[in-house]
């Protein structure tokens, strides 16, 4: 129904929110158009690890996560697992957590997508590393749900990173990016704008003048990336609080004997 | 990558991330760091005027103070601001206040007036209509007339980008339900301030205003510069969500928001409500001020429950120290009536401000009696009868042989023995027969109550089963034994087991024609073998075996018909009523409508003829609007649409005056909406399609509530999902695809879950003929977005016709469907693939053709689709 789709889609938007993948492939109905099918399998591959760990932190060794990780995508790109109606379909993290839940605990479903095979999403050699990146996390005391939703936002953040970090590339700003980068947290400011600006070669206004470019953009960018998962642009802002609440939960600390 | 090293954040105390991207970073300040800063100040190097920066991409600026332009990175930079900058029209939004169910509430800035101001935007998709829109800023608008220092008021109603939003004054303050997590207001505090928005919505009432939506997160509790603690303000005026449908429920019952506040009233039909509802959601506030708990309580379906049936706990129960006064002013507005309530807002208020003064109230407390003559009003038989039916299983059934067998074998003293335990039984017979015929009908469609009924259900197929193994010999008992064997088929019957069921009938039948034997003329006797008969015959029906079934009425009918020819007994004429529908809807199944139609006649004749002995009684309003639908159906199937409207119009006039008797609201609204939805059909089928549209609404409406208000009812979701394939038809005759394909997907939706409920051909047929529909109206935008639609449709039609090949309706439709799709495929240039699509149709037709030869629509569609193939391929084909 892609016709319709794009309609929705090519509506004006606020001029800060870009047009979303998430609400193309739930304004797609289905989710069996190509268009539809493409804008899923595109979420999909960057937000495969959150949902690795999730699938480890429910007990699965690794060869077994690796499986059912993959299986899961294939299920959700091959059965038309979004016509499932559920109000959690507003949010794509919201919508992969419940159905890979089910998929979980749904013997009859895994042995269908198992035996269907085909249709790899993730490519094997990330899938490979995957449990180097997981040994490497923080014993966390939380439930799997806390770990994946945090192991998410840390995806989204590395998501937005990467994009930043391949823009100024391009522009031959790597090494001003790496200096300025700590400047995106929130109230961090330099010791001393002279001391730094000197380093770089640049002024203080020049500084001041790109940390806040940095910020805004990097803001613009972690929009655009949760605006991808939400199919209401102005859930965005909502979304970035829930992560807040989400990474500052004392949950995550790592708990001290 | 997201990986975390030892060291804490200095500012937040969060792990620090590792990784070569997020090296040394606090993922929780990064984040964090995305909501503030937003503008930058810069100076001026011709004039030192500072100048604030938006837009970070300019590499020049011209100075708002001089008016020189100069180059941003030469300009002395001065501060970062912490602010976003969000816009949302000419406001700039600022902050969250609030999220829910319904959208967002913002505090932004409207620079054109330098003030702050609180935006309400809702969630995109959450007006489900335009209309719905429309009426909410209507409202609104409605709602900013009013002036009160306790209203917070709305300065203005808008679009933008498409989405309306509502901009009202900022307050300092918190909402009463984020105040109430870490507070508790004394008595005093909340008899003040239940007065102060008692005296707000009779100020609102007064200018025919309802709040609606009355719950503390609409409760803004101010803290004004003068002091004086806390002031209530009430916001959100007349913006509850309102249409057909439960404002709490979607489509499928999932909940959009929280019915705790809701009126039991508002619960039923969200439109109907007036000012008393306010005083309901007053009583829930109040309730849950005085004791910090919710008067209902549980996951929403339940609390839905609850309020429409169930009476509050006393608050003084959950604690002691509540005064009696304010526990009681609570529970009067919480009664079920509204009649029962403080009749004004006005009243509340000032039996409030009584108690604060000292003074004695005017409401008085509902004692036990009252109580319980309000549960038996709102449930009467279901409550009388499960009691007696509980007593006589239990105690009174043993009890009864015991005396019965002691009567037996006594001497002539005995006698009276005899009587008393012949009357012991009869009533406990009679109340496990009453509870079947009465309280299990009704339990059947009332939403929760399942497991109740299930249980009632063993319990009276025990004690049936007792008396069956006593295998009495006495004449009057062998005929209760009957009835217990056909009781005993009845509820195997209803509880699934259907094979199982009819060797109980037929030992019933044998045991009934015994006693028929010895005394042909007993009235009771011969009843219950007519009884026996049709259950036998619905179970045959059931089993689709309607030959057989219609034997059985056919016996029933006979033997009732004597019975009843001597008087105008209302049982005898109601039960034969009922055997000629049966028989009726057997013919119907059968294909034989002439007779079908003698049957459903005659049934209305016989309950018309109960309804002036017994007028308004709302079981007989209920069974002659079955059998008027059913004769309207059968008239449609004839041709005869006229006649149709005119039986389904009288069958609306029926279940609409039966279901304002209680015990049959539930069964009566479904077969209401039913009966719009056949009224809808004989409309379009005359061509009157503005009338055919008016039903198919009124029937939607019904069946939304009905749906969302139990789920677990299949009959009202296949309805739905008919009457939206019919809404979408008339769309798409109206030359709307979009809003057709809307209808098509959400029946689509429903017929999907309904053919994984219950895989029959008809709901898989149906399921086809939807998803073929969305094809036809994508083809009209586009013919490409068609094909998709088409595919779905042809899988589910060949899964019913790989395991029944010759089903007449789906070759039908696959016909049709194949046609359909060799014409989108035509359109987008795939002429190979067009023409193989129109020959199978052709194909399929002619099948069709050789079973119904008479047919002329048939051959005429054949020969134009042979025609339409000839022009297509080239090849000469003779025009007739």
């Amino acid at each position: 129904m892609g016709s319709f789709s794009t309609r929705d889609s090519n509506a004006p938007n606020p001029g800060t929110f870009p047009s979303t993948h998430w609400s193309a492939v739930l304004s797609a109905g289905s989710g069996d158009t190509p268009a539809a099918h493409n804008a899923l399998g595109r979420i999909c591959e960057k937000y495969w690890y959150p949902l690795y760990v999730y699938v480890r932190r429910r007990g699965y060794r690794h060869s077994e996560a690796q499986d059912l990780t993959q299986d899961f995508f294939a299920f959700l790109l091959q059965k038309e697992s979004l016509r499932v109606a559920a109000p959690e379909k507003g949010r794509f993290r919201s919508f992969l957590l419940t159905s890979l839940s089910h998929f979980l605990s749904n013997e009859w479903d895994r042995q269908n997508a198992a035996k269907r095979g085909g249709g790899r999403v993730i490519p094997l050699s990330q899938l490979e590393d995957a449990d180097a990146r997981f040994q490497l996390e923080p014993a966390q005391s939380c439930s799997a749900d806390r770990a994946f939703e945090k192991i998410w936002a840390m995806t989204l953040l590395e998501n937005s990173l990467r994009r930043m970090e391949e823009d100024w590339k391009k522009h031959d700003k790597s090494r001003l990016f790496e200096a300025l980068k700590p400047f995106l947290m929130a109230g961090a400011e330099p010791p001393s704008y002279e001391e730094l600006a000197s380093r770089l070669g640049m002024n203080v206004g020049a500084v001041k003048m790109a940390i806040f470019r940095l910020r805004r953009s990097f803001r613009d960018v972690l929009c655009q990336e949760i605006a991808q998962t939400v199919d209401d642009p102005t859930t965005v802002e909502e979304e970035i609080r829930h992560f807040i609440r989400i990474l500052s939960s004392p949950e995550n600390t790592p708990q001290t004997p | 990558m997201s990986t975390a090293s030892s060291k804490p954040c200095e500012k937040c105390g969060q792990p620090i991330a590792a990784g070569k991207l997020m090296e040394g970073l606090c993922p929780a300040c990064l984040i964090g760091g995305a909501l503030q800063q937003s503008a930058m100040q810069v100076e001026c190097p011709h004039c030192r005027q500072t100048n604030e920066i938006t837009d970070e991409t300019a590499s020049r600026v011209s100075c708002r103070n001089c008016g020189e332009s100069f180059r941003l990175d030469l300009a002395e930079a001065v501060q970062i601001l912490d602010r976003p900058l969000k816009k949302w029209g000419r406001f700039e939004l600022q902050r969250i206040l609030g999220a829910g169910a319904f959208g967002t509430v913002w505090e932004a800035l409207d620079p054109s007036l330098h003030r702050r101001v609180a935006i309400k935007i809702p969630r995109k998709g959450h007006f489900d209509k335009v209309e719905d829109e429309e009426r909410f800023l209507r409202e609104a608008q409605i709602a900013a007339q009013l002036r009160h220092p306790g209203i917070v008021p709305v300065y203005e109603t808008s679009k933008f980008d498409g989405q309306p939003f509502i901009v009202s004054e900022f307050v300092e303050g918190i909402t009463l339900a984020r105040w109430l997590k870490e507070h508790r207001p004394d008595f005093r505090q909340t008899a003040a301030w239940m007065a102060s928005i008692a005296d707000i919505l009779a100020h609102a009432h007064a200018q025919q205003v309802i709040h609606r939506d009355l719950k503390p997160s609409n409760i803004l509790l101010e803290n004004k510069p003068s002091g004086g603690g806390l002031h209530p303000r009430l916001m959100d005026f007349g913006m509850a969500k309102r249409d057909g449908s439960d404002p709490t429920l979607t489509l499928d019952g999932h909940m959009l928001g929280t019915p705790v506040y809701m009126s039991p009233e508002q619960i039923r039909s969200s439109h109907l409500v007036d000012a008393r509802a306010d005083i309901y959601s007053m009583g829930v506030v109040l309730y849950e001020l005085l004791t910090g708990e919710l008067p209902f309580q549980g996951v929403p379906h339940m609390v839905i429950h609850q309020i429409l049936h169930d009476d509050a706990r006393s608050p003084r129960e959950l604690n002691d120290r509540i005064p009696i006064d304010l526990a009681t002013i609570a529970l009067k507005c919480l009664e079920k009536d509204p009649c029962n309530r403080y009749p004004s807002a006005a009243e509340l208020g000032e039996d409030l401000r009584r108690w604060l003064a000292g003074d004695p109230i005017l409401a008085r407390p509902a004692g036990p009696l009252g109580k319980t003559v309000r549960w038996l009003r709102r449930n009467p038989l279901i409550s009388l009868l499960a009691a007696l039916l509980a007593l006589a299983v239990a105690g009174g059934f043993t009890a009864v042989l015991w005396q019965w067998q002691r009567a037996e074998t006594g001497l002539r003293e005995a006698e009276a023995q005899r009587q008393k335990a012949e009357k012991n039984f009869r009533e406990a017979r009679d109340t496990v027969d009453a509870f079947y015929s009465k309280v299990e009908q009704r339990l059947r469609n009332v939403p929760g109550l399942q497991p109740l009924r299930r249980e009632l259900l063993e319990k009276a197929l025990h004690y049936h089963r007792n008396f069956i193994r006593e295998k009495p010999t006495d004449p009057e008992m062998r005929r209760a034994l009957a009835v217990s064997l056909r009781r005993t088929g009845d509820i195997m019957r209803e509880m699934g087991n259907r094979r199982e069921a009819l060797p109980f009938y037929q030992q019933a039948q044998k045991i009934l024609d015994d006693i028929l034997k010895q005394n042909p003329k007993r009235v009771e006797t011969r009843a219950n073998v007519a009884q026996t008969q049709i259950q036998m015959g619905d179970l045959l029906e059931e089993l689709g075996q309607p030959a057989k079934a219609i034997d059985c009425y056919r016996q029933a009918e006979t033997i009732l018909q004597d019975i009843s020819k001597n008087g105008n007994n209302p049982r005898w004429l109601t039960a034969l009523g009922g055997c000629h529908t049966a028989t009726g809807l057997a013919q119907g199944e059968m294909g034989r409508q002439d007779e079908a139609l003698v049957h459903f006649k005659q049934a209305i004749q016989l309950h018309e003829q109960v309804l002036a002995i017994q007028p308004q009684d709302p079981e007989t309003q209920y069974l002659l609007g079955c059998a008027e639908n059913n004769q309207g159906l059968t008239l449609w199937q004839m041709g005869r649409f006229a006649e149709a409207a005119d039986s389904h119009q009288s069958a609306i006039r029926r279940f609409q005056s039966a279901g304002a008797d209680e015990t049959h609201a539930i069964e009566s609204a479904i077969e209401l909406a039913i009966a719009h939805y056949n009224l809808g059909s004989a409309r379009l089928a005359q061509q009157r399609t503005t009338e055919a549209a008016a039903e198919f609404e009124t029937a939607r409406q019904l069946l939304v509530k009905q749906a969302a208000t139990n789920p677990s009812l299949f009959r009202c979701r296949e309805y739905l999902a008919k009457t939206l394939g019919q809404l979408g038809n008339m769309e798409l005759a109206k030359q709307h695809p979009g809003k057709a394909l809307g209808c098509y997907r959400e029946s689509c939706r429903l017929r999907e879950a309904l053919a994984n409920q219950l895989p029959t051909v008809p709901i898989w047929k149906d399921l086809a003929l939807i998803q073929m529909n969305q094809g036809v109206a994508a083809s009209v935008v586009n013919p490409v977005e068609a094909i998709p639609y088409y595919k779905k449709a042809e899988t589910t039609l060949s899964m019913i016709l790989k395991d029944y090949p010759s089903h007449f309706e789906s070759i039908e439709l696959l016909g049709l469907l194949n046609l359909n799709h060799s014409e989108a495929l035509w359109q987008i240039g795939q002429k190979e693939e067009s023409i193989r699509y129109l020959k199978k149709c052709i194909g399929q037709k002619t099948v069709l053709s050789l079973q119904k030869p008479n047919d002329r629509k048939l051959i005429n569609d054949l020969e134009q689709m042979k025609q339409l193939l000839a022009r297509r391929t080239g090849s000469p084909h003779s025009r007739k």
